[in-house]
C-alpha cells in the first residue's frame, strides 16, 4: 500500500515538473531557432522550429560590434566584484538583524524596508551620482550605488533566523567574536542563502544597462547589456521612422535584419550566465546536520 | 525585486517612448520645400548682439559636447577627425558627439541639464523637449547669429522667412529664434508603393486613379492568396490616409476657411478663420453641436471616411485586425504584402530590398493625393515648419564658438558634404551639382550613413540619389516650387501648453486617441452608432468637458493674439 | 527604554558595527536622494533645480484623478498583482516541494535549470511572441477560444486577466522557486527522518514538516510583495497589450494609463507624484499587514 501511494506520488510530481519544464522551454527553444532562420522567411511565414532557411545573420550583426569584446570583460569584472561587495555586505547587516540579537533590530529593519517603496527619483540619484560622487565614465557607478538590495537582505536574514541561535550561543560564551561566528559558523551553514542571494546579485550586475545610459559616455566602459539594449532601441526607431533623407534612402537598404537581430539578442543577453544557477545547484544542500554539532 | 529604482526608472523613461516615433523626421504636415531663403541682406542686421569674435585670428582650443541621438554612424570618428584637421587654424575646435537612443534622449537631455552637465549643443524638436525647455529658460535665443555678416554660413542657409516660420514663444512672450532648423522641405510626398509585377500579371498596367488603386487591391485579394493588398502598422500610415487624400479634404477645407491647428495631447482642433478672425472653433471630444457655426457641409462630422474603411475591412483589403502589426514595411519586401504607403525618397531603400526578397518584382508607385499627383499647384498644406532642431542650452559657455561651428558647415557645399555624406571619394561619389551616388565596391552597410536631419539638413545644400527614377525627381522639383504650397493660415505658430499643462495630461485624451484606434482599423461596424455612443460617453466625462473648454480657450486666445499681429 | 537601548549598544557593540557599511550605503543612496520627492509637489526646472523650483502644492496630482478611470485602473492594477502573487507564490511552492522531492537526479537538476529560462526572456520579446500564440489559427488554445465563443482575444476583455496571469506565471515562477527550493534545503534532514520512523507518509511529511518550515519564507516574501501591489506593472501589460483599447478596462493598470498620459506632455513633477501615490499606498498597506504578522508570529514580520 505504502510502496504503491509513493510510486504514484512520484510520479505525479515528475509529470507536473515535466511538463511545467515543457512549457517553459519550448518557447524558449522556438525563441533560439527564430534567431538563426533568415529574416525575409520569418516575416513571411512566422516562428518555426524547423525553419527552411538557417541564416546566422541575426549573430554576425551583433557580434559584428566593435565594441561587444570589451563590453564582455565589463560586465564580467561588474558582476564578479559586484556579487562578492554585496554578498559581503548583505552577510554583514543580515547577520547583525537575524534572530534576537539587537535591541533595534526592527528600527533597522524598518529603515531599509521604507527605502524600497519611497524613492527620490531619477533626478536626484543622477545628481547625487554625477554631481556629488563623481562617478561619471567610472566603472564602478555599475556597482557602488547598487552594493546592496534590500529585498535580498530580508531574504538572507530569513534564511540566517533559520539558524538556531544555540548552536554558536556557545561559541559567543567562550569568548569568540561575531566575526569569528558570522565567518566560521553562520556562512558556512548557509550555502544554500549564499547561493541563491548570489545568484539574484550576479543577475541584477550581469544585466545592468541603466548605469551606462545615464552615466558613462566612454564606448570602453558600456555593459553588455547596454550594448544589447541600444541595438534594439536604434532598431525599434529605424523600423517606425520614415528616414526621408536622400543620403538615407540608400543606406536603408542594408538596415540590419531587424527581428532576427531582437530574437538573438535574448541569446547573446543570457549568454555565460544561464549556467550559473545549475553549477550553484551543488551547494543546495542542506547544512550540516544539527543533531551532529548538538551531540 | 529591485523596485524602487527600476519602478521608477522604467516609468519616467517609458514616458518617451513612443510618440517620438511617428512625428520622429516627417510627422504629416512636416517639412519639404526649400525655402530658398534670401541670401544676403545688404545691411545684416547687427541688433545689439555681443560682439562675436573674429574668425581669422587662430582661437582658443575648444571642446563642444554635443548632444545627438541615435547609433553612431560607421567611421563618423574618421569624419570628425578629417574635420577637426580642417579646420585646426580657424575654428579649433574639438569636437565630442554623444549618442543616446531616441527613447531616452528627451529624459537624458532633462537629467542632464537638471545636474548641471556640460551641453553646447543639443538636437531637439516640438516632438520632444523643446516646448518645457523653451518655457523654464533652458534655452538661449539665437536670433543675433543670423542675418548677422559675421556668420555667412548661415546667413546663406537661412532665410528671413525660414527663420520667422520656425520661431517659439518664450518666456518673454515674443517670439525668437531657439533652435536652428534643419530640414529638407516642408511636406515629404506620400505614395503608395505597389507591385507593379503583380498587377500586371492582372492586367493592370498602371495605377493613376483612386479607382485603378481598388481594382487593384480586388485583383490581390481575389487571385494571391496570401498576400494582404494593403499593409500598414497599427500607428502608422493607416487608409485614412488614403482614402482622405483621395477626397483631398485637407484643401476642401482650407477653401472654406476652416484650418487644422495642433494642440499637441489634446488633439487637432479644428478652427474657422475669416479675415484673421476666429469665428468658430472645434476640439475633438466635445459636442459636435459646436459645429454648427461651421460652413456647410462641414458643419457636422462626417464619417464616410471611417465608413469606407470598414468596407475595406470586410472586402479584405487590409487586414481583420492591424492592431498588433508593427513590421509593415518589411511585409511588404518580404512579397506579403500588395502595397504599402511611405514617402517618395524611400523608393531605393524599399526597391533594393524588395527585388533582394522576391525574385521577379518591380515596384510601382502612386500618389494617392489627387491634386498632388497631377501635380497642381496649392495642393500641399503647410506651415512651413521644420522638425528638427539644434538648440544651445542656457548653461553653455559656448554658444558662440557652437554657432561658428554650424557657420562652418552651412558655409559651403563643400562643408556641409563633409558631415552629410563623408569624405568625398570615400563614402561618396559627386554626380553633377545635385546629385550623388557610393562608390563602386563600396559596402552600403559599412559605409558611413549620417542622420542629416540632427545636424546638416537644409533647403539650400541638397543631393538626390543618383538611383531615383524620373518620376520621383520630378516630383522633387514639385514640391521645391513655393507654389506648391498652400500656406496655413497658423503658418508661425506654435500653441503654448504650458498655462493648461494640467488639463493637457488628462488622460480621458490618450484613452480617446485609443479608442478611434478601433475606428481607423475598421474593427468597429455599425459606425454611425458607436461614434454617437462614444460622443455621449465623452459628453458624459464633466471634468473632460470643462478641461477641453479651458483648453480651447487658451488656444483661441494665443491664436488670435498671433492673427492680430499679421 | 532608552537605557536599555543604550545598554544594547554598548554589550552588542561589534554586531552594531556590522550594520555600518549598510546603512552608510542606504544613508547615501536611499535616503539623501529622497530630496527628490518634494518634485511631487512642484512644478520642476531644470534650471531652479530641486530647491528652487516653484512649490505648487498638490497640483501634480490632479491630472491623475481627473479621468474617470483612476478608480478603474487602480482596482485593476490591486487585482491582476495579488492575483500574480498569490497564484504565482502557490504554484512556486508547489513546484519547489516536487523538485525538492525528486531528488538529485541530473534530470531533475536539468527540469530546475529549464525552469528559470523564461524568466530570462525579456517582455518586449514574449510580447513579439504572444502575438503569435493568441492569433494562430490552429491548435488547442484556438479551439479553446471557439469554444467560448471568442473570435478575436485580442478584442475580447474579459479574459485577458487569465491570459495576463498565465504570462506571469510562466516567466516567473521556475525562478521564483529559486527561493523555496533553498529555504527548503535548509531544512533539517533529521526531523524528515524522525518522522519516516514514526510512520508518516510522504504527504504527511510535505505538510506537516515542510511546509510549516517554509512558513516565514512565505510570509515575508509575500509582506515585501504587498507594498508593490499598486505598482510594478508597466514592462509587462504594455509588451503584452500595448495601446488596443478594447482591452483596457481589464488590464489597464496605474502604470500604463499614467504612461498614456504623460507620454506627450509628462513632468518628471507629474510622475513623481503618481511614484508617491503608489508608494504611500503600498507603505499604508505594509505597515497595517506587518502590525498584524506581528501578532501572530513574531519572527515572521519584515520590521
Amino acid at each position: 500500500m505504502k510502496l504503491s501511494s509513493l510510486w504514484s506520488l512520484s510520479t505525479l510530481f515528475y509529470l507536473f515538473t515535466a511538463l511545467f519544464s515543457l512549457a517553459c522551454v519550448y518557447p524558449f527553444v522556438l525563441v533560439l531557432t527564430s534567431s538563426l532562420t533568415d529574416e525575409v522567411e520569418l516575416i513571411r511565414n512566422g516562428y518555426s522550429l524547423f525553419p527552411e532557411t538557417w541564416s546566422i545573420a541575426a549573430y554576425k550583426a551583433i557580434l559584428s560590434t566593435p565594441t561587444i569584446p570589451r563590453a564582455y570583460l565589463v560586465t564580467i569584472f561588474t558582476t564578479v566584484a559586484g556579487t562578492l561587495i554585496s554578498l559581503i555586505v548583505t552577510s554583514m547587516i543580515a547577520y547583525a538583524l537575524s534572530g534576537r540579537k539587537l535591541y533595534y533590530r526592527n528600527h533597522i529593519n524598518f529603515i531599509f524596508y521604507f527605502t524600497m517603496l519611497f524613492n527620490g527619483g531619477l533626478v536626484s540619484f543622477y545628481i547625487l551620482v554625477t554631481r556629488y560622487l563623481q562617478l561619471t565614465d567610472s566603472i564602478w557607478v555599475y556597482i557602488i550605488p547598487f552594493v546592496l538590495n534590500p529585498w535580498n537582505m530580508f531574504l538572507m536574514r530569513n534564511f540566517f533566523n533559520e539558524i538556531p541561535e544555540e548552536l554558536y550561543e556557545s561559541s559567543r560564551l567562550e569568548g569568540a567574536g561575531e566575526w569569528r561566528i558570522l565567518w566560521q559558523i553562520v556562512l558556512p551553514l548557509s550555502l544554500p542563502a549564499l547561493a541563491t542571494i548570489g545568484l539574484f546579485y550576479a543577475l541584477m550586475y550581469w544585466n545592468s544597462w541603466q548605469p551606462a545610459l545615464l552615466f558613462i559616455n566612454n564606448d570602453k566602459l558600456f555593459s553588455l547589456q547596454y550594448i544589447i539594449m541600444q541595438i534594439i532601441r536604434n532598431i525599434d526607431i529605424a523600423q517606425n521612422i520614415a528616414v526621408s533623407s536622400t543620403a538615407g534612402s540608400v543606406i536603408n537598404t542594408q538596415r540590419p535584419p531587424a527581428f532576427t537581430v531582437r530574437l538573438a539578442t535574448a541569446m547573446v543577453t543570457i549568454g555565460p550566465i544561464i549556467f550559473l544557477y545549475p553549477f550553484l545547484q551543488r551547494y543546495f544542500v542542506g547544512g550540516l546536520k544539527i543533531g551532529a554539532i548538538k551531540g | 525585486m529591485k523596485k524602487g529604482l527600476k519602478k521608477t526608472l522604467s516609468l519616467i523613461f517609458a514616458v518617451t517612448m513612443s510618440t517620438s516615433l511617428l512625428a520622429a523626421c516627417t510627422g504629416k504636415n512636416s517639412p519639404s520645400t526649400p525655402d530658398k531663403g534670401e541670401s544676403s541682406p545688404t545691411n545684416a542686421v547687427q541688433n545689439n548682439s555681443s560682439e562675436p569674435p573674429a574668425v581669422k585670428t587662430p582661437l582658443e582650443p575648444v571642446k563642444l559636447e554635443v548632444m545627438l541621438w541615435g547609433d553612431k554612424p560607421k567611421q563618423f570618428d574618421e569624419i570628425v577627425d578629417e574635420f577637426e584637421r580642417q579646420t585646426k587654424d580657424t575654428l579649433n575646435i574639438d569636437l565630442n558627439v554623444t549618442w543616446t537612443p531616441l527613447a531616452d534622449y528627451g529624459n537624458k537631455i532633462k537629467l542632464m541639464l537638471s545636474a548641471g552637465q556640460k551641453i553646447d549643443l543639443a538636437f531637439d524638436a516640438p516632438w520632444l523637449n523643446m516646448p518645457g525647455l523653451i518655457a523654464n529658460g533652458s534655452y538661449i535665443e539665437l536670433d543675433k547669429y543670423f542675418n548677422n555678416d559675421q556668420y555667412p554660413g548661415l546667413q546663406k542657409a537661412f532665410g528671413e522667412s525660414l527663420l520667422n516660420n520656425n520661431k517659439f514663444v518664450g518666456p518673454d512672450k515674443q517670439q525668437h529664434v531657439y533652435g536652428v532648423p534643419l530640414g529638407q522641405g516642408y511636406a515629404p510626398v506620400y505614395a503608395l508603393y505597389y507591385r507593379k509585377d503583380l498587377a500586371k500579371k492582372h492586367g493592370i498596367s498602371e495605377l493613376k486613379s483612386y479607382d485603378d488603386m481598388i481594382a487593384y487591391f480586388d485583383a490581390v485579394k481575389n487571385n494571391e492568396p496570401g498576400i494582404t493588398p494593403y499593409i500598414f502598422n497599427k500607428d502608422q500610415y493607416p487608409p485614412a490616409w488614403i482614402i482622405d487624400g483621395n477626397r483631398a479634404i485637407k484643401i476642401d477645407q482650407a477653401k472654406n476657411n476652416i484650418w487644422e491647428v495642433s494642440t499637441g495631447s489634446a488633439g487637432v482642433a479644428k478652427l474657422h478663420i475669416v479675415d484673421n478672425k476666429i469665428k468658430a472653433a472645434y476640439l475633438p471630444g466635445e459636442s459636435t453641436d459646436v459645429l454648427k457655426d461651421f460652413p456647410e457641409p462641414f458643419h457636422a462630422l462626417d464619417f464616410t471616411t471611417n465608413e469606407e474603411i470598414l468596407n475595406w475591412n470586410e472586402k479584405g483589403y487590409i487586414e481583420s485586425n492591424a492592431i498588433n502589426r508593427k513590421d509593415a514595411q518589411d511585409q511588404f519586401t518580404a512579397g506579403t504584402a500588395g502595397s504599402y504607403m511611405q514617402t517618395l525618397d524611400n523608393y531605393v531603400a524599399l526597391e533594393n530590398a524588395l527585388k533582394a526578397a522576391v525574385p521577379g518584382s518591380e515596384l510601382g508607385v502612386y500618389v494617392y493625393e489627387n491634386n498632388v499627383r497631377n501635380m497642381e499647384p496649392a495642393s500641399l498644406l503647410t506651415e512651413f515648419k521644420f522638425w528638427n532642431f539644434l538648440s544651445i542650452p542656457a548653461s553653455s559657455k559656448n554658444a558662440d564658438r557652437s554657432m561658428m561651428f554650424l557657420d562652418w558647415i552651412f558655409a559651403s557645399q563643400q562643408n556641409h558634404d563633409l558631415f552629410e555624406y563623408g569624405i568625398e571619394g570615400k563614402n561618396w561619389v559627386a554626380v553633377g551639382d545635385d546629385k550623388y551616388k557610393l562608390p563602386d565596391g563600396v559596402d552600403p552597410g559599412q559605409n558611413y550613413a549620417f542622420p542629416g536631419y540632427q545636424l546638416t539638413w537644409n533647403p539650400n545644400y541638397m543631393r538626390l540619389a543618383e538611383a531615383y527614377p524620373q518620376d520621383v525627381v520630378e516630383y522633387y522639383s514639385y514640391v521645391a516650387q513655393d507654389t506648391t504650397f498652400l500656406k496655413q493660415v497658423s503658418a508661425g505658430f506654435t500653441f503654448n501648453g504650458e498655462p493648461v499643462k494640467t488639463e493637457m495630461t488628462n488622460p480621458s485624451f490618450a484613452k480617446m486617441a485609443a479608442e478611434n484606434a478601433g475606428f481607423e482599423l475598421g474593427l468597429i461596424k455599425n459606425i454611425a452608432d458607436n461614434k454617437a455612443k462614444q460622443e455621449q460617453n465623452l459628453l458624459k466625462d464633466k471634468q473632460l468637458q470643462a478641461d477641453i473648454q479651458k483648453i480651447k480657450a487658451e488656444l483661441v486666445q494665443q491664436l488670435q493674439a498671433f492673427l492680430d499681429e499679421q | 527604554m532608552k537605557h536599555k537601548g543604550l545598554r544594547d549598544l554598548v554589550k552588542n557593540r561589534y554586531i552594531y558595527l556590522m550594520t555600518l557599511p549598510a546603512l552608510l550605503f542606504s544613508l547615501i543612496f536611499s535616503y539623501l536622494p529622497l530630496a527628490g520627492i518634494t518634485m511631487a509637489f512642484q512644478d520642476f526646472n531644470p534650471i531652479k533645480g530641486i530647491f528652487g523650483s516653484e512649490f505648487i502644492g498638490l497640483r501634480n496630482f490632479e491630472f491623475f484623478f481627473r479621468g474617470r478611470d483612476w478608480f478603474t485602473v487602480t482596482f485593476n492594477t490591486v487585482f491582476l498583482n495579488l492575483l500574480f502573487i498569490g497564484f504565482g507564490t502557490l504554484l512556486s511552492i508547489t513546484l519547489a516541494i516536487m523538485l525538492s522531492e525528486l531528488g538529485k537526479s541530473l534530470f531533475v537538476r536539468g527540469m530546475q535549470s529549464i525552469m528559470i529560462l523564461p524568466n530570462f526572456i525579456s517582455w518586449p520579446i514574449v510580447g513579439l511572441f504572444s502575438v503569435a500564440f493568441l492569433t494562430a489559427d490552429t491548435g488547442t488554445l484556438d479551439g479553446l477560444m471557439k469554444w467560448l465563443g471568442i473570435s478575436d482575444a485580442y478584442m475580447e476583455s474579459s479574459i485577458w486577466p487569465v491570459i495576463l496571469l498565465f504570462f506571469s506565471l510562466w516567466k516567473g515562477t521556475g525562478f521564483g522557486a529559486i527561493v523555496y527550493l533553498a529555504a527548503i534545503a535548509g531544512i533539517d534532514r533529521g526531523l524528515y527522518e524522525a518522522a519516516k520512523i514514526d510512520g508518516a507518509s510522504r504527504l504527511q511529511c510535505i505538510f506537516r514538516i515542510t511546509l510549516p518550515m517554509l512558513k516565514s519564507t512565505i510570509i515575508m516574501l509575500f509582506l515585501l510583495a504587498l507594498g508593490g501591489i499598486f505598482s510594478g506593472t508597466l514592462d509587462m501589460v504594455y509588451s503584452l497589450v500595448g495601446d488596443n483599447s478594447f482591452l483596457f478596462p481589464t488590464t489597464d493598470t496605474i502604470d500604463t494609463y499614467v504612461f498614456r498620459a504623460l507620454r506627450t506632455q509628462g513632468s518628471f513633477g507629474m510622475s513623481q507624484a503618481v511614484a508617491l501615490y503608489q508608494s504611500i499606498i503600498g507603505f499604508i498597506l505594509v505597515v497595517l499587514s506587518n502590525q498584524l504578522v506581528k501578532k501572530f508570529d513574531k519572527d515572521s514580520s519584515i520590521f
